[in-house]
């Protein structure tokens, strides 16, 4: 305000003075370059990922026919190898070989950064199919599933501990084993008394995999030091968090931006999400995290705080694995849920969440969506084709390189590409838009993708497939690394336990795998 | 706060004025700002947007710390008064000198107050207290003893506190001097109870005798707290339950619950001790008529008063009015829980406390305030006069009046509904805010689900 400043009187009021007035123009001519300046934006946004939401409903007459005897011997084949190849130090990793045109040798192993998220699949896919093993009396394959758990877990309790501060490592290796840079983000833990080398920045996708993993274990593994062990490391990890507000804290005494608890409707993590976490401590220790969980879901009202299922649009084109997330806490926080209010309160987020990627060829959302309806091959409704859509994606694995057994080649869609992905990327790149938005591709990268989801012989490797985008066209690659496959397994075995998939008729059935 | 105040030449007055509350909480918002880039690490929260923490804790105190200082700094003058005849000539000496001549006979009313009520200024506020009890308090509360920078953390929220408490306690004092044409605004030195620098003004500028030793009066405080005894029992009530949500954060009322009950509990305060209220007529000076309350003096020329009734709401702040709106849609949500969602049951203290919240902003909204309005013809000016309390009266018996008292006010409101165009849009207003959340809650989940 000027000093001595006067406004004019205008009827009975008092006209604005000069500076407010000028503020005021600022602001409207502000607002009027900067409201269609950002609208604009939002529209390409939304244009862009409505290549997603416009895609078509799979053609069930395209389906491959179900071959339940060969979903079995690829999955005994992906058991296997994952064993043999990709567990390297208790962890699931991608590995390279020496070899494009054969097995060949491993040389060295990739991916440990999202090792323990993958690994929490991994343990899942093993419990289901020791569950499924128990029920048929195949003792022999619950045995190896049961060695295979205990190995994960023994991979969970090194990360879990490794840490001097008790946070949770992406991936750790014996300091022998380790060649590799020493960056900012490498530290040197203990564990058994072992020195290690660890990754820290632990973000929430791994903690989300790996409660997910922990949590089917203890469900489905009726053992009872199998359960001791998992009930530890979720007791371990849940105070870890409780204590420290579900902030994550690196190992030099710094939030790392990792935070498990309820954040404001319009972002962060959902309320939900920490119910998930809590819900498993009340599996594993009912009188210590019960009361916990009843505190959270009812008296802070985090049963009603969850981001509307619709923001997540933004992630069904690009950014695809935050969806993947959302399923791996949702299915464990509905599965586990028996108050019939709160399980439909979360059902009807899961339902929401569906919608969205049902056309997406996504065999893992799938199964899980059937798995919390109780739709199976025997009571699915008539014109429903999700079961027959996983079948396919399963059965398209068989002959694809790049997913049985996994390996790198190159991978192209010539013809597949969106027009209107080609359109907007070149509006950012060449046209006006990059002028505009200079920073356009920090928002949003309006990548060239394919106008229809893609089966997944026609994607490419990948580590795990249900977290990378349906739309991504291709990329190249030499042959030499190798995916472990669980994305293949815990969609199989996951399909098996809830009678989705049928046994197999020939449980001795061959497979050929081709290298090249 | 500190002023100088001299009377150099005869008929002259003259006194040096600035904003030193508000160059002290742009100063701690300020280094707030700059230690929060050195210090905070890049990802603590998600906030509204997934923004790193930094930006809303560190650019924004930054912000408003900066312009605070900018303007205390840019409006700190020198000011000189003097009556040159029936002239009253003003000159204000900053950086660069500005000069004014008012006619006495022009002159239609001159008045002292505070200019406080400020949209920006309740905004800003909102925001820091926000962004600083989420980021600051509540990891730094989570984080000690576990992270290096929860002290850090803590202490910046309570340096935070203390730039809020002092920047919405410390709102400018101004002359106001209005003619047919135009309003003239003096900035004056901030006022204390029975500030002799106003009482020198007042007298300077021929206040009558009875205004002026209102003006001067030690005894203010029991005059405020008597004539505003809703809206500061509710405040204090207010920043209590916001208090409360902090300690205990079992107790849930939504995510904007904390700041809000703190900030308007904080509004309706600082609306009882330093608002443009509490006035009753004073003395009569020549051909001007006074009028002087706890915080305000005004002199008026001429005109024609009348008395009005209209409803609080009315007379409140858009911030104020946002802040009912969420208020009100929460103690819906919370209060009458088991309404909406049967599986949670009844729980008596949040169903009490929901009551609480909106007896009192239904009796904030339709209590009707008395309204003096003065048309002097080509304008009209209006100011809100507060009642007195019956002093006699012992606590328990005064209680249960005020409460009937209270009551028989809304009553007249359904009384005179038809008569006010105002009480009847006050009314629509009120049963839209109470309808779009029950809409809302009732509908969003609807029961099929359960």
């Amino acid at each position: 305000m000027l000093s001595l400043h006067a406004r004019k009187r205008k009827g009975n009021r008092l006209a604005l003075s000069r500076p407010a007035s000028l503020v005021l123009l600022l602001v409207l001519a502000f607002s009027g370059f900067f409201t269609p300046y950002v609208s604009f934006f939002i529209y390409a946004m939304n244009d862009y990922n409505s290549i997603s939401s416009l895609a078509p409903a799979p053609d069930p007459s395209s389906f491959i026919d179900v071959n339940a005897s060969r979903l079995y011997a690829m999955a005994n084949w992906y058991e296997d190898n994952i064993a043999k190849y990709h567990v390297p130090h208790d962890m699931i990793v991608n590995t390279w070989f020496d070899s494009s045109t054969s097995v060949g040798n491993p040389e060295f192993y990739g991916v440990s950064y999202d090792s323990a998220e993958w690994t929490g699949h991994y343990l899942m896919a093993e419990a289901f199919r020791y569950a499924v093993c128990m029920d048929a009396g195949n003792i022999t394959d619950a045995t190896q599933a049961l060695a295979n758990i205990t190995r994960a877990l023994r991979g969970y309790d090194k990360i879990l501990h490794v840490a001097p501060n008790g946070g949770m490592a992406r991936y750790a290796w014996p300091i022998d084993d380790y060649d590799g840079p020493v960056d900012d983000n490498k530290y040197l833990g203990s564990w058994n008394g072992e020195y290690y080398i660890y990754e820290d920045d632990t973000s929430r996708d791994m903690h989300n995999g790996v409660i997910m993993g922990l949590c089917f274990t203890y469900l489905l593994v009726n053992d009872t030091t199998t359960r001791a062990t998992v009930a530890r490391l979720v007791e371990d990890m849940l105070d870890y968090f409780i204590e420290r507000g579900w902030l994550y804290v690196n190992p030099e005494g710094d939030p790392n931006g990792t935070d498990l608890d309820d954040g404001f409707w319009l972002g962060g993590t959902d309320g939900l999400w920490t119910l998930a976490y809590l819900k498993v401590g009340e599996l594993v220790n009912p009188s210590k995290y019960g009361p916990l969980y009843r505190e959270y879901a009812i008296d802070r009202d985090y049963a009603h705080h969850s981001n509307f299922a619709a923001l997540a649009t933004m992630n069904t084109v690009q950014s695809y694995f935050g969806l993947l997330l959302d399923w791996e806490l949702m299915f464990t926080l509905a599965t586990l849920e028996a108050d019939p209010a709160l399980k439909a309160l979360y059902l009807n987020h899961v339902s929401q969440m569906y919608e969205l990627t049902k056309n997406d060829r996504t065999a893992i959302f799938n199964a899980m969506w059937l798995a919390l309806q109780g739709i199976d091959r025997s009571n699915q409704p008539a014109g429903m084709v999700v079961v027959q859509d996983i079948e396919d994606c399963l059965m398209r694995y068989y002959n694809a390189p790049q997913r049985l057994p996994g390996r790198n080649y190159p991978v192209t869609n010539p013809g597949t590409e969106s027009l209107k992905a080609v359109y907007w990327r070149e509006f950012f790149t060449d046209g006006i838009g990059g002028t505009l938005y200079p920073f356009w591709e920090f928002l949003f990268k309006f990548e060239i993708v394919a106008d229809t989801p893609l089966t997944p012989d026609r994607r490419p490797q990948t580590d795990f497939l249900w977290s990378r985008s349906p739309f991504t066209i291709g990329k190249g690659g030499t042959g030499h690394y190798e995916g472990p496959g669980v994305d293949f397994t815990v969609v199989y075995w996951l399909c098996r336990y809830y009678g989705i998939i049928e046994p197999p008729s020939d449980y001795q059935a061959s497979i050929e795998v081709h290298y090249g | 706060m500190t002023t100088t105040v001299s009377d150099t030449r005869p008929g002259t007055f003259t006194f040096f004025t600035m904003h030193w509350g508000q160059l002290v909480a742009g100063l701690l918002l300020l280094l707030v700002g700059i230690a929060s880039f050195i210090v905070l690490p890049g990802g603590l929260i998600y906030l509204i947007l997934p923004l790193p923490s930094y930006i809303w804790v560190g650019l924004v105190p930054l912000v408003v710390g900066a312009v605070l200082i900018v303007r205390s700094l840019v409006m700190a003058e020198q000011v000189s008064l003097a009556w040159d005849g029936d002239v009253l000539r003003v000159e204000a000496r900053r950086l660069w000198i500005v000069k004014a001549s008012i006619q006495r006979d022009d002159m239609r009313y001159i008045d002292i107050r505070h200019l406080e009520s400020k949209v920006l200024r309740w905004l800003a506020a909102f925001v820091l207290l926000l962004t600083s009890y989420e980021v600051h308090f509540k990891n730094g509360i989570d984080l000690l003893g576990h992270a290096e920078d929860a002290p850090f953390l803590l202490f910046c929220f309570a340096i935070v506190c203390a730039a809020l408490g002092i920047f919405v306690s410390s709102p400018r004092c101004f002359l106001e001097i209005g003619t047919d044409r135009e309003a003239r605004f003096i900035p004056l030195p901030t006022r204390g109870r029975g500030s002799r620098e106003i009482v020198d003004i007042a007298r300077f500028l021929g206040f009558h005798e009875d205004t002026i030793s209102r003006i001067a009066c030690k005894g203010k405080m029991r005059e405020i707290l008597e004539s505003n005894t809703f809206p500061i029992t509710t405040g204090l009530a207010f920043v209590s339950i916001g208090v409360v949500l902090v300690a205990n954060r079992s107790w849930f009322l939504g995510d904007f619950a904390v700041p809000v009950f703190i900030l308007l509990g904080a509004k309706w305060l600082s609306d009882a001790f330093l608002g443009d209220k509490g006035l009753v007529p004073g003395g009569v000076a020549g051909e001007f008529r006074d009028y002087s309350g706890a915080l305000v003096a005004k002199q008026l020329r001429g005109g024609t008063l009348r008395v009005e009734r209209t409803p609080g709401i009315t007379r409140v702040h858009p911030i104020e009015m946002a802040c009912y709106f969420y208020l009100m849609a929460q103690a819906l949500k919370y209060g009458f829980r088991f309404a909406f969602w049967p599986y949670l049951g009844f729980h008596a203290a949040y169903f009490l406390l929901g009551l609480i919240v909106l007896a009192v902003i239904f009796f904030k909204w339709f209590g009707l305030v008395d309204l003096h309005v003065v048309d002097f013809g080509n304008f009209s000016i209006s100011f809100q006069v507060a009642r007195g309390k019956d002093t006699s009266m012992p606590p328990r018996p005064w209680i249960k009046w005020y409460i009937l008292q209270r009551a028989k006010m809304v009553a007249t409101s359904f009384a005179v509904i038809k008569a006010s165009k105002k009480l009847v849009w006050a009314w629509i207003l009120f049963v839209v805010f109470m309808l779009v959340p029950i809409l809302y809650y009732g509908l969003a989940y609807p029961p099929f689900i359960f």
